[in-house]
């Protein structure tokens, strides 16, 4: 019996090993980009003598600040040094809130961001924080993936929104661009640190975003998913109703 | 000597701008792909007298449109620069194979090449 | 128009005037084939679509007079999307077909068209490391072409011994009895040689336990085989 416990804890510890390596991998090769992007506008910046490159600095930044604080998040979620409360949370206003956490990088990217919270949905049980990172992963992630799809101006869209579905309620981020497949979330999560570019329908870097928001939503007992809306297609997470009446 | 025509392949649209600016600013005409669809379609517009390839593309990767592009006759001999977050070692098992057959001119590892040293590279070739 | 019906895999594309391109596929029946596929550098973007690399495809061809065919019709059977994830494997998977193409002749026998199946098979599995896809790939060459090296006695025609380690002698394609030393092969990298030059593939190999470990140890002897009877 005790060699059993020691087997199987022996088991989860390495496996915990390996799915930390994996994400840091994934999120080191991420942060390149940011960090290139930084370095060359500053070359640019001083060759030029000019300031106009500083603003983009800064949105470059800021952004691979974020995923870094996104990616130590679920670090310590899949290590167990964080354990998340889940509490009724208004998915609207998560929704508005992480559009505007990325609002600068899609501007950046050109991008056109929307944020559609037309329907009335009551609350959903989950942790608000979390949900929040999760989604700016993910839109992170596609809002630097979508120009390489060379798609028409008007395609470059994204949409922050939520639906009902049989399984509850969706909140995701959608695109235009018919690209995503079902089998490509799950062929893509399954390639973690097997390929260098496991998400290429997606992203012509590592897709650590949603990486990191899949590690994230796993700790709420939740899944990523690709669902439709209104015609777009995109990735969310579905969540069960909570049942009481105040929203925190 | 006349500026020349570069196919800038760059997928991530904030570098792309970067890099086109700084190569303009050496007076070459510079045009932008993000994929390599896109890429085979505008060589096909206009013919490039230099290529800067980045190899991790959305979709099809570079490896797969530099086979491409050297399968036809006319841009057989386009002098290709690989300017890549890839670093070359990853290809040592069919390194030979992958310069040679591929005919690229320069190897630049993306993250530790400059601006400055990206327009001394494409100036060199005086195409 | 006569038509034949077949499978192939795509070794090499090249152009061919204004609107056409050659496309040489390597068939399980016809040997490699060399077909015109009319109209297709209209566009010159053919990275998706009915002629792709990396995927086995049911071809229908018209043979012509000489060597040179026309491609009637392709539609792909089997696709092998995740070598595309992976840098390095598409890098592999191009360097193997343009090998198998410059070693092989027009009228090549069933198992050239079976060992590039299962080397994209392979490379398609990110599980299997490359370097096994890779050396395995050479070894059935090596064994195709007549260059299989002696696994079972040294250049003395002494059985190769457990207890004994040896070098690897290019000229004799054999092992030669060495005092222990660095460089030398333990009875132990010797048996996995012959796993490699074994009928198993390099799904089932990576099935046996411990011979991924030994790969770095087997690549030089198989580069050097490689870079005698295969370039």
């Amino acid at each position: 019996m005790l060699e059993e416990c020691a087997e199987r804890k022996r088991y989860y510890v390495v496996n915990t090993d390996i799915a930390n390596e994996q994400l840091m991998i994934s999120v080191s090769e991420q942060l390149k980009l940011p960090l290139m992007q930084v370095a060359r506008r500053a070359e640019a910046a001083e060759l030029r003598g000019t300031t106009q490159d500083f603003a983009a600095i800064r949105v470059t930044a800021q952004s691979a600040l974020q995923l870094l604080d996104n990616f130590l998040l679920s670090l310590r979620l899949q290590n167990g040094y964080l354990q998340l409360e889940l509490e009724p949370v208004s998915v609207s206003s998560v929704l508005y809130d992480a559009g505007q956490a990325v609002r600068g990088l899609a501007d950046q990217y050109g991008v056109e961001l929307q944020v559609d919270i037309g329907g009335r949905y009551g609350p959903v049980t989950a942790n608000r924080m979390a949900l929040e990172a999760a989604l700016i992963s993910l839109a992170s992630t596609l809002i630097e993936g979508l120009p390489g799809m060379d798609l028409p101006a008007p395609q470059l869209e994204l949409q922050f929104a939520t639906h009902r579905c049989r399984y509850g309620i969706v909140a995701g981020v959608y695109m235009r661009h018919k690209s995503l497949k079902p089998e490509s979330l799950d062929k893509g999560l399954s390639l973690h640190g097997k390929a260098r570019q496991p998400f290429n329908v997606l992203t012509h870097a590592s897709g650590a975003g949603i990486f990191v928001a899949d590690t994230i939503v796993k700790a709420m007992q939740l899944q990523l998913k690709v669902s439709r809306h209104n015609g777009w297609r995109g990735i969310g997470v579905v969540m069960a109703p909570n049942q009481q009446l105040q929203l925190i | 000597m006349k500026n020349s025509d570069v196919l800038l392949i760059e997928p991530d649209a904030e570098l792309a701008s970067t890099y086109r600016r700084a190569l303009e600013d050496d007076g070459h005409n510079v045009r932008v792909a993000h994929s390599a669809q896109s890429a085979l379609h505008l060589a096909d517009e206009h013919q490039p007298d230099v290529v800067v390839l980045e190899l991790q593309l959305t979709d099809h990767s570079g490896i797969e449109f530099l086979y491409e592009f050297r399968t036809y006759q006319d841009w057989q001999t386009v002098p290709v620069v690989v300017h890549s977050i890839v670093p070359e070692r990853v290809f040592q098992t069919s390194r030979l194979v992958f310069r040679q057959e591929l005919n690229i001119h320069t190897y630049c590892y993306k993250p530790t090449t400059s601006l400055r040293q990206l327009r001394a590279t494409v100036h060199a070739l005086k195409v | 128009m006569r038509t034949v019906i077949t499978q192939g895999i795509i070794l090499t594309r090249v152009d061919y005037g204004e609107a056409d391109r050659i496309v040489t596929y390597i068939t399980p029946d016809n040997g490699k084939l060399h077909l015109m596929a009319k109209g297709a550098r209209k566009i010159k973007s053919r990275l998706a679509g009915g002629i792709e690399l990396f995927s086995l495809s049911d071809i229908s061809f018209a043979p012509g007079r000489k060597e040179l065919g026309t491609l009637v019709s392709a539609r792909l059977r089997e696709h092998y999307p995740s070598i595309t994830h992976d840098i390095e494997r598409v890098q592999q998977g191009y360097a193997l077909l343009k090998l198998l193409n410059r070693l092989t002749e027009d009228d090549t026998e069933e198992q050239y068209f079976e060992l590039i199946r299962t080397t994209l098979q392979s490379l398609d599995v990110p599980d299997i490391p490359l370097l096994l896809t890779d050396l395995w790939f050479r070894a059935r060459m090596l064994t195709f072409l007549g260059h299989q090296p002696n696994l079972i006695s040294d250049a003395e025609g002494v059985r190769l011994d457990a207890g004994s380690s040896y070098d690897f002698d290019i000229e004799h394609m054999s092992f030669r009895r060495r005092p222990d030393g660095s460089d030398n092969l333990s009875a132990g990298q010797i048996k996995a040689m012959r796993l490699l030059f074994s009928r198993n593939s390099p799904s089932q190999l990576h099935r046996v336990t411990g011979l991924e470990g030994q790969l770095a140890d087997l690549e030089p002897p198989v580069r050097l085989m490689s870079a005698h009877y295969l370039s």
